[in-house]
């Protein structure tokens, strides 16, 4: 499971992510949907590490 | 016609000139593959600093360095750079070892942008998977992206495989007896340019025209993948 709390994500001022929370179980099917530039890819990255997250946690847990 | 092969005979098989020209071929192709294996080394090594320096604080001296000596090594002359390693700084050493080591150091320094080139080459998403799955950046490199490299590397380390072989040419000024050296050794000792040279050219370019086809055979392999 994945369990994001708050996630924030801010680029140079511009708040991409504001207080993301969700939950991810395993076998799950998701799909994260919205307009140009609201942050779906940046949410993406944040999840892999990709781009540091500005505050909040991501917690990787099994099942 | 018959005159010319009588000359022919003199100046190569009645004097054992054949035997000088063989080895030098053997030295020139002793030389051109040890300055390539170390010119590989050293390109591969300056190409991973020069890649991570963006990141690692602490290789940023050590790119520097890497700079400076592509800069030198670029800036100076295969000769002038082979006379002073020979004169000043190994003295005394074996021609050929000297040859093979700035050869391969004259070498290293283009490789290193061919190499360079060649990992930015591929795919930035191709590092971003291996880090997204849990690999150090060393890891990713190592196992991911520049095995994937190599098919953009392998044609332009072919091509300065070319060039390095007649690169060596010039391996003469500092008593190594390549392939041109042996060609003018026999020209003084029978005062027959013509032949010795025309000979000597000849077998660069046959050599130059095998490497040049297996490099093709070798793109064309390559490539296989690029057709869907």
């Amino acid at each position: 499971m994945i369990s994001v709390e708050h996630l924030t994500k801010n680029f140079e001022g511009l708040e991409v992510l504001k207080d993301i929370s969700v939950q991810i179980h395993k076998g799950d099917v998701m799909c994260i949907i919205g307009p140009s530039g609201s942050g779906k890819s940046t949410f993406l990255r944040c999840l892999n590490l990709l781009e540091k997250p500005s505050s909040g946690r991501i917690v990787f847990a099994g099942g | 016609m018959q005159a010319w092969l009588d000359k022919l005979n003199e100046t190569f098989i009645a004097t054992n000139g054949y035997q000088q020209l063989l080895e030098g071929l053997k030295n020139t192709f002793i030389i051109t593959l040890g300055a390539l294996c170390i010119g590989v080394v050293i390109g591969t090594v300056i190409a991973v600093i020069k890649y991570f320096s963006d990141d690692v604080k602490a290789l940023r001296p050590l790119a520097w360095v890497c700079d400076l000596y592509i800069t030198v090594i670029r800036g100076v002359p295969v000769v002038v750079l082979l006379m002073i390693f020979y004169y000043i700084i190994l003295v005394s050493a074996n021609g050929v070892a000297v040859a093979i080591m700035t050869f391969g150091i004259n070498s290293g320094a283009y490789m290193a942008e061919l190499i360079r080139s060649g990992i930015n080459a591929v795919d930035s998403g191709q590092m971003e998977a291996g880090r997204s799955l849990g690999m150090s950046k060393l890891q990713a490199m190592k196992v991911v992206v520049f095995p994937q490299a190599i098919r953009y590397i392998l044609p332009a380390i072919g091509n300065e495989l070319i060039a390095l072989f007649k690169e060596t040419a010039v391996a003469g000024y500092v008593a190594v007896v390549d392939l041109t050296r042996a060609g003018n050794l026999i020209r003084n000792n029978t005062y027959d340019a013509f032949n010795p040279l025309m000979v000597v050219a000849l077998t660069y370019l046959i050599i130059v025209v095998i490497l040049t086809r297996g490099l093709w055979c070798v793109e064309k392999r390559l490539s296989k993948s690029d057709k869907r």
